[in-house]
């Protein structure tokens, strides 16, 4: 008997990689449908009327200018594809916007919940007729109101610090948290308290050497952990033309993967580190994210009783 | 609630994005970065001896200053290209990873299998340039201006087939044990090699421009004998040299030599996944090495050619290409500089700085090809032992041990002058890989319409309703087929491609297509995996 699961994570938002995710389940025949967190975008992009039903927003510097309301709903879909949340707005609510942190930082979280909501009541329409499972995890990017939305769904499962059974033979555990980062985001922790949430999950399992863990952040120093050094102000440092890179992953992330030996380890955190290595026994992968380019970045992973049978890494 | 972090205060300039505060916001490699990198992939050592010693006597009285010029002009095309190709797929062999999932996986796989075999040869064939080339160089200039008879001795040893394959080999092992180092230990190796080549090149400079407008006639007489300079140009004509200063020939000869002296700019597309906002920092960075090499040697021939006449380099470089063996010949400009002002210590350091950078020119096509094996690796076509990474090191050593094993061949090959010629021919090998890349990028728009229009700005870019890419893929696929061309129209710029040659090229791309499809049915037996899956797009719900 064998499971096939497919892994992603670090959506950022990205309609096209979402809805690319659900269409690989199809795709690729998968049973089980396992998000590893970083699930809402990192910005809106105020749209704003500038009369006579003529527009103005930026993407990614480029300044766009829809006149009608077909080119004004493409612009909205490119920037939904993005990662990113479009926001049409008359000018007297852009400053309003702007002048009011509070209001846009709730304004934002709506948008947030609200994309994951539509999301998740796609997902459910097209799988549950399939009888296909999602396990849909947020990450440290994400604010605990997604969580909530998660919870309104009966046929998504949240992961985050609990126990499912998978299959008949493998359990999945979860944890959202990363350690601290530069940004400081919303489930940054120090590494102490990570430590300790992971062994709150080490405990829930029965079988931990068949176990399945969807970890958000991946293990220290293990390849799948690797992104380009930052100074003190964001930039990325490099050294005769080549991009410093360094390890960021969790440390208490690789000594759990090495107690506990679970069958497989699922991460994400680190975009540019897609990749699989092995920790002893476990499979730990990577799956990494393009969000941003709308390429669906995924793991389908053939999993039999007591082995990983096979995995590949896709994009498309 | 999110928390903002720019909020903007109102000015139109600042109303373009509301960001929250979360990861990875502001993250860019700078363009000199890359710039730095394009330049080291050109070589200031080889490329830079390449338009004096090389193009002016293939095509004497054409300008040295318009066939680099020209050559530059559309190498900006490819360049463009490969910067679109690294910004639509921006993570490692971005252009592996474009042609296996735009055109045909096996047909991108086998292209890519065979730049890294015949890539990892051509690194060998640079490694035995040393010996071949600059080391001989350097200790004959020594020899001629220090009157040492060692020196000339070593330098006529250094080019035997013994002197290349055991300096060849010292060197590549030099090579191979760098290469296995921390990434940070590299880097700094190739930054000390970019300032070695940007010392080097002003040592050249202040001799060359600090020399009276009629001292270079009585220096070469100096060194290689009385009366020699004045004869120079009549002995080239009485050995065949015909001097033709046409623009047609001059624009001729760019169009085929553009690779030969600038190849390399466009390699940081290979680690496209290492750059961030790859759109930009990726045309700039090629961009801005092609110029910036570019403007390097023009300023060399301009001050050259303050002190000797055009056709004056072109009939030592004529007299040197076709073999004369009246005499010694010396058409390279660290040379004419050193004659100018002989000076053991500045010939030392340009000696050195040659040497360096050549082996640094070697670590960079070391570098891209463990590059691409890991997205082989990533992609599941070759065995995961290939990409283990040392745990200590940090390094691939064994994909790196494997490079270096090619690239020994590459060095005995181009010391017995065998079948490959990995260095004579290896623009024409390189277009053949090129091209599936190339026509991947040109025909996308159309070919992965989804994925275009969710690409960057720069792929998206369209005149009127025609995508840029294309119409620019279109020109730089026409500049590849016209060097695959010019190799049969001008044997005497690359190799003489014969059968052997294309046989070879014929095996390399038939194993990389054995390699695809044994992988694939490994894969799927063995495991349930159909590697197909990987490169093939996912249509959104």
């Amino acid at each position: 008997m064998m499971t096939r699961l497919l892994y992603a994570s670090d959506f950022h938002g990205s309609e096209a990689f979402f809805r690319k995710f659900i269409s690989a389940a199809f795709q690729y025949q998968a049973n089980v449908l396992i998000v590893g967190g970083d699930v809402t975008g990192k910005a809106m992009i105020p749209i704003v009327h500038q009369g006579k039903g003529r527009f103005i927003g930026y993407l990614f510097g480029r300044k766009e200018e829809p006149d009608s309301p077909e080119a004004l709903e493409r612009l909205k879909r490119t920037i939904n594809n993005v990662g990113f949340y479009p926001i049409v707005l008359e000018p007297d609510e852009a400053r309003d916007l702007e002048n009011n942190p509070d209001k846009m930082g709730k304004r934002f979280e709506q948008e947030m919940c609200r994309r994951v909501r539509e999301w998740l009541t796609l997902a459910e329409e097209k799988l549950r007729p399939r009888k296909i499972s999602l396990f849909f995890m947020p990450g440290n990017d994400d604010l605990a109101s997604i969580d909530k939305v998660i919870d309104e769904f009966e046929y998504v499962h949240n992961p985050d610090g609990k126990r499912f059974w998978i299959d008949d033979d493998h359990e999945l555990v979860g944890l959202s948290n990363a350690n601290m980062t530069p940004w400081r985001c919303a489930r940054d922790i120090e590494e102490d308290e990570l430590e300790r949430k992971l062994e709150q999950i080490g405990a829930l399992l029965e079988f931990p050497t068949r176990a399945v863990a969807d970890i958000h952040v991946p293990p220290f120093a293990s390849g799948i952990d690797v992104c380009p050094q930052l100074d003190k102000d964001l930039r990325i440092m490099t050294e005769g033309g080549q991009v410093l890179m360094k390890p960021v992953g969790s440390p208490s992330v690789r000594c759990f993967l090495e107690k506990y030996q679970p069958l497989l380890s699922l991460h994400g955190h680190i975009h540019e580190a897609a990749g699989y290595v092995r920790i002893g026994r476990t499979l730990a992968i990577n799956a990494g994210s393009e969000y941003a380019e709308g390429i669906m970045k995924a793991a389908i992973i053939n999993l039999e009783k007591d082995r990983v049978k096979g995995h590949l890494l896709v994009s498309g | 609630m999110a928390d903002i972090v720019i909020p903007s205060a109102g000015a139109e300039a600042d109303r373009k994005l509301y960001a929250r505060k979360s990861s990875g916001l502001v993250r860019t490699i700078g363009v000199f970065g890359a710039m730095v990198f394009g330049v080291h992939c050109i070589s200031l050592s080889s490329s830079g001896l390449i338009p004096f010693s090389w193009v002016a006597g293939v095509w004497p009285g054409s300008s040295i200053i318009g066939v680099l010029t020209v050559a530059m002009f559309f190498c900006l095309f490819h360049a463009y290209t490969y910067a679109t190709i690294g910004a639509t797929m921006p993570r490692s062999a971005a252009d592996y990873t474009l042609g296996s999932r735009v055109l045909s996986a096996p047909l991108a796989f086998a292209a890519s299998w065979t730049l890294v075999i015949f890539s990892a040869m051509v690194a060998g064939s640079l490694i035995a340039w040393i010996p071949k080339t600059g080391l001989p160089v350097m200790t004959r200039t020594m020899g001629i201006i220090m009157n040492n008879p060692s020196m000339l001795a070593f330098a006529d040893w250094s080019v035997t087939s013994t002197g290349i394959i055991l300096i060849g080999s010292i060197c590549t092992v030099i090579t191979f044990f760098t290469m296995i180092l921390p990434t940070r230990t590299i880097v700094r190796i190739l930054e000390v090699g970019f300032i070695l080549g940007l010392i080097a090149w002003a040592i050249l400079y202040f001799q060359l421009g600090t020399a009276a407008k009629d001292a270079f006639p009585v220096a070469w007489d100096k060194f290689m004998g009385a009366g020699s300079y004045e004869g120079r140009i009549a002995l080239a004509k009485a050995n065949g040299m015909i001097t033709n200063p046409n623009v047609a020939i001059m624009t001729l000869a760019g169009l085929i030599m553009g690779f030969w002296i600038f190849y390399g700019y466009y390699i940081p597309t290979f680690f496209a996944g290492e750059v961030k906002q790859a759109e930009s920092t990726l045309l700039a960075g090629s961009w801005s090495s092609l110029l910036v090499t570019w403007a390097i040697f023009v300023l060399a021939a301009i001050l050259l050619q303050r002190l000797v006449p055009l056709e004056w380099i072109a009939a030592e470089s004529y007299l040197s290409n076709t073999g004369y063996s009246g005499g010694p010949t010396m058409p390279w400009i660290t040379f004419y500089a050193a004659i100018l002002k002989p000076s053991f210590i500045l010939i030392l350091i340009v000696a050195i700085a040659w040497v360096y950078t050549l082996i640094n020119l070697a670590q960079t096509y070391f570098f891209y090809c463990s590059r691409i094996i890991f997205a082989w690796s990533f992609d599941r076509l070759v065995p995961e032992a290939v990409c283990w990474i040392h745990p200590k090191l940090h390094s691939p050593i064994w994909a790196i041990l494997i490079i270096t094993i090619i690239a020994e061949v590459g060095v005995i090959d181009a010391a017995l002058g065998s079948v490959m010629g990995a260095q004579l021919n290896f623009v024409f090998f390189a277009v053949w890989t090129q091209l599936v890349p190339v026509l991947a990028m040109t025909l996308f728009p159309f070919l992965k319409p989804d994925l275009f229009e969710n690409a960057s700005a720069m792929v998206r870019r369209k005149i009127g309703k025609v995508p840029v890419i294309t119409i620019v893929g279109g020109i730089t696929l026409t500049y590849l087929v016209w060097m695959i061309i010019a190799s049969f129209l001008y044997p005497a710029v690359g190799g003489r491609i014969g059968v052997s040659n294309l046989l070879v090229l014929a095996g390399f791309f038939v194993s990389g297509f054995i390699v695809f499809y044994v992988a694939r049915s490994v894969r799927m037996s063995r495991e349930g995996i159909d590697l197909n899956w990987t490169f093939k797009s996912v249509p959104p719900v």
